[in-house]
């Protein structure tokens, strides 16, 4: 499943967004996603203190990351105003979360998915998938079947080309960041190959990584924290992935974690999640 | 098949540029790229190790470059058993049996099974880089021997886990044996683009990222190393191979096609007319790295030319073409939920996600994954593996190893199963030593089926019905006769 708008460099961005949302509107939760069946392609909801919220639909991979059945999901986000979808309250997020646009619902752009991240652990409670429910029209980018979008068309992409670096040659510094509980930046890996690049290019003679643990600050005003080891596992396969993609001979990598908790405040806790990479040429 | 099906190691004879033999549902062919095929000299054909065998004894032409379980029980018993493709190594269930009974071979001959012994804990990597176990291995049942032995099992001085597995396809590989990125469209330059955050396995000799789809746990990453390693394990060569002969085999390889070249009723799909996806010259003159997914290039083509209005009442053949049309459309337009399958699921799709078989078989003329394809299927790991639910059609009694995995507390368990599973071969995890891919196996081609039965990497499905049943069981998807027998019959011709 190549998906070829799927991009290395994505980021997560601040959007103004994140600083008019106020607490009342904020939904963040651990909860058992619902799987709501359609003619087309399903919905992803997911039940919070009585009340259903859509999440977003089923994609390709280049979009958000959908929820899995067997498994709670952290769903972070706000409400996104507009009909229902699915049945349930839409929200959506500060954060780019997906940079395909995912589909439409009754003629409606949907909007930006909120940050899901599945839960590490299985829950063999998490199994509802509901039946096709014939009020509910989605049409996604792509369909339940083969894609009818037209990247799919499109040329091969040329070879991304390694970044020119011109003197003065200064510290770097990358950052990744990860869904809750996770070791693997998947929106964000392409990071650490611009680090690489970078690195390659001056020649570094050091490269610093560091991992963090994070939290979230939930609705109901509890925390939900990452598990103490995170930071660590984060630092460890970011050095692994910059060994395998390449550093200069001779340069020095410094591999470290701070497993205490990044501070919480239920708004840029999805930034906190993070691991960075300092080169110094 | 004829008595020409089999060639021997060292036989000597030219190949011509294109052979036929017969096989369950027409003919398979082979077609070389370079012209006809001296065997004297070429070292795919020449017995270079010490027991006798050659790469060919394990990929035969007759068998679409893999090996059928019913080649290897016809060279059983024309040979009695002394042919090297039975040797003690690789070709029985333990080097320590007495390997003039035939229950010591009983994974090849039942199943078509070769033993691969790989050295376990594993603490590096294809291309150096340092591996550590995220889990334990504990073996709970041992029909071969092989795994508690003294000598070649996991608590031996030089400890190495015993897995079964079927020989892979060397056809066809410009699809398959490419850099990663090279031709195949969107790769995600280094990246594994379907897992996002992996970086793709380099190839220590050329430097280069490498498509990771050879082999069925991806552990080499070229088809130079693959060679040298099959020589050494497989061959049982003294020496390693020359430069001049990896080079040799690897040129050899990769002009090689092979896929179904005619159906029962006498279609030829080499001449013109043919469906453009059939046969062997199609494979060769297509473009590769091609995503099939999608109706601008769809994974098999057009089997327009075998479309009619209506089917004549009476006429087997042009009902036979209507069957084989409608099973693409099963394979390519029918949707159901695709579930739990790590690597699938867990790469952006969400868990179930409503697709169709064309999503994972998406690279197009071959029908493997695109991006390196490595997936729980079910094929090895419990519930779905468990042989009285997964192999009907073989006799009840267990014949592979079954592991206990248990995943360290700090280990990412398996997306499914958790962190406890039961598996008869945990696949990519013993090379990646992560128990997120225990269970994961490297997608199979699927040209030439016809010619090489038994399917999936332990041989479980003995034939092609047997494949349909298993997706119908794993994905619950409702197939109704008349869809299974439209696909059967649709694989049957790729």
């Amino acid at each position: 499943m190549l998906r070829a708008s799927w991009q290395p460099t994505l980021l997560l961005v601040v959007a103004t967004a994140a600083i008019a949302a106020t607490p009342s509107e904020r939904r963040n939760f651990v909860a058992c996603p619902v799987l709501q069946d359609t003619d087309n392609v399903p919905c992803w909801l997911a039940r919070y203190q009585g009340e259903l919220y859509f999440l977003g639909i089923q994609t390709d991979s280049g979009g958000w990351g959908p929820p899995w059945l067997g498994h709670r999901v952290l769903v972070e986000g706000r409400l996104a105003g507009g009909p229902r979808v699915c049945g349930g309250i839409a929200l959506t997020s500060d954060y780019m979360t997906s940079n395909i646009p995912s589909g439409s619902a009754d003629g409606e752009s949907l909007p930006m998915p909120p940050v899901v991240s599945v839960m590490r652990e299985l829950d063999a409670s998490c199994n509802e998938l509901l039946p096709a429910d014939p009020r509910f029209h989605i049409l996604g980018r792509r369909g339940p079947g083969p894609n009818t979008a037209a990247s799919a068309l499109r040329s091969p992409p040329p070879p991304a080309a390694a970044p020119t670096v011109t003197a003065p040659y200064g510290v770097q510094a990358f950052t990744l960041t990860y869904d809750f509980d996770s070791e693997l930046a998947s929106r964000t890996i392409g990071e650490a190959l611009k680090a690489a690049q970078y690195a390659q290019a001056v020649q570094a003679r050091s490269i610093a990584i560091i991992g963090r643990r994070g939290s979230t600050l939930l609705s109901d005003g509890s925390l939900a924290e990452e598990i103490p080891d995170i930071a660590r596992l984060r630092a460890q396969e970011l050095a692994k992935t910059l060994h395998k993609l390449g550093l200069p001979a001779g340069s020095a990598l410094s591999v470290r974690w701070d497993a205490n908790l990044e501070p919480a405040d239920g708004i840029k806790d999805p930034q906190r999640r993070r691991a960075e990479i300092v080169v110094t040429p | 098949m004829g008595a020409d099906y089999w060639i021997a190691p060292g036989q000597g004879t030219v190949l011509p540029a294109q052979v036929r033999f017969a096989d369950a549902s027409g003919s398979v062919g082979t077609q070389f790229a370079h012209g006809p095929v001296t065997m004297r000299g070429n070292p795919f054909f020449e017995p270079l190790g010490t027991n006798g065998r050659a790469c060919v004894s394990c990929h035969q032409p007759g068998s679409a470059m893999g090996l059928s379980v019913v080649a290897i029980r016809q060279r059983w018993q024309e040979t009695r058993g002394k042919d090297p493709l039975f040797a003690a190594i690789d070709g029985s269930n333990c080097p320590s049996l007495s390997q003039d009974q035939e229950a010591s071979h009983s994974l090849l001959l039942k199943r078509g099974l070769f033993r691969v012994s790989l050295p376990w804990p594993r603490t590096v990597g294809p291309d150096g880089s340092p591996v550590e176990p995220e889990f334990t291995i504990e073996v709970v049942r041992d029909p071969s021997g092989c795994n508690t032995d003294p000598k070649y099992g996991l608590s031996a001085p030089d400890p190495h886990i015993s897995v079964f597995r079927r020989p892979r396809v060397v056809a066809n590989l410009k699809y398959l044996a490419v850099d990663a990125g090279a031709n195949i469209y969107g790769a995600a330059g280094p990246f594994n683009a379907k897992r996002l955050a992996m970086v793709m396995d380099r190839d220590p000799e050329s430097g280069r990222y490498s498509a990771m789809n050879i082999m069925s746990d991806a552990r080499e990453p070229s088809l130079r190393m693959q060679a040298r390693d099959a020589s050494r394990d497989h061959l049982q060569v003294r020496e390693p191979l020359t430069e001049a002969q990896l080079q040799s085999i690897v040129d050899f390889e990769s002009q090689v096609y092979a896929a179904q070249q005619s159906d029962a009723w006498g279609d030829d799909f080499a001449a013109a007319g043919a469906p453009a996806a059939l046969g062997t010259e199609n494979l060769l003159q297509s473009p590769s790295g091609v995503l099939g997914d999608n109706f601008g290039n769809p994974a098999f083509k057009s089997f327009v030319p075998w479309q009619q209005p209506t089917v004549p009442p009476g006429d087997a053949r042009a009902s036979f073409h209507a069957s084989v049309i409608r099973g693409y459309d099963v394979f390519f337009n029918r949707p159901f939920w695709i579930r739990d399958v790590t690597h699938i699921n867990t790469v952006g799709l969400g868990n179930p996600a409503k697709r169709t078989c064309v999503t994972c078989h998406n690279l197009q003329m071959v029908g493997t994954d695109a991006s390196a394809g490595w997936g729980d299927l079910g094929t090895t790991n419990e519930p779905w593996a468990s042989e009285a639910i997964s192999s009907p059609g073989y006799d009840s009694k267990p014949d592979l190893p079954l592991f206990k995995i248990v995943c360290k507390p700090e280990a990412r368990p398996h997306p499914f199963l958790g962190r406890v599973i039961f598996t008869h071969d945990p696949g990519r995890a013993l090379i990646s030593g992560k128990c997120y891919d225990v269970g994961s196996i490297v997608m199979g081609q699927l040209r030439g089926l016809a010619a090489r039965a038994p399917y999936f990497a332990s041989g479980s499905a003995p034939d092609l019905r047997a494949v349909v049943d298993f997706y119908d069981r794993r994905f619950n998807i409702g197939l109704s006769e008349q869809e299974r027998t439209d696909l059967v019959n649709f694989l049957s011709v790729l």
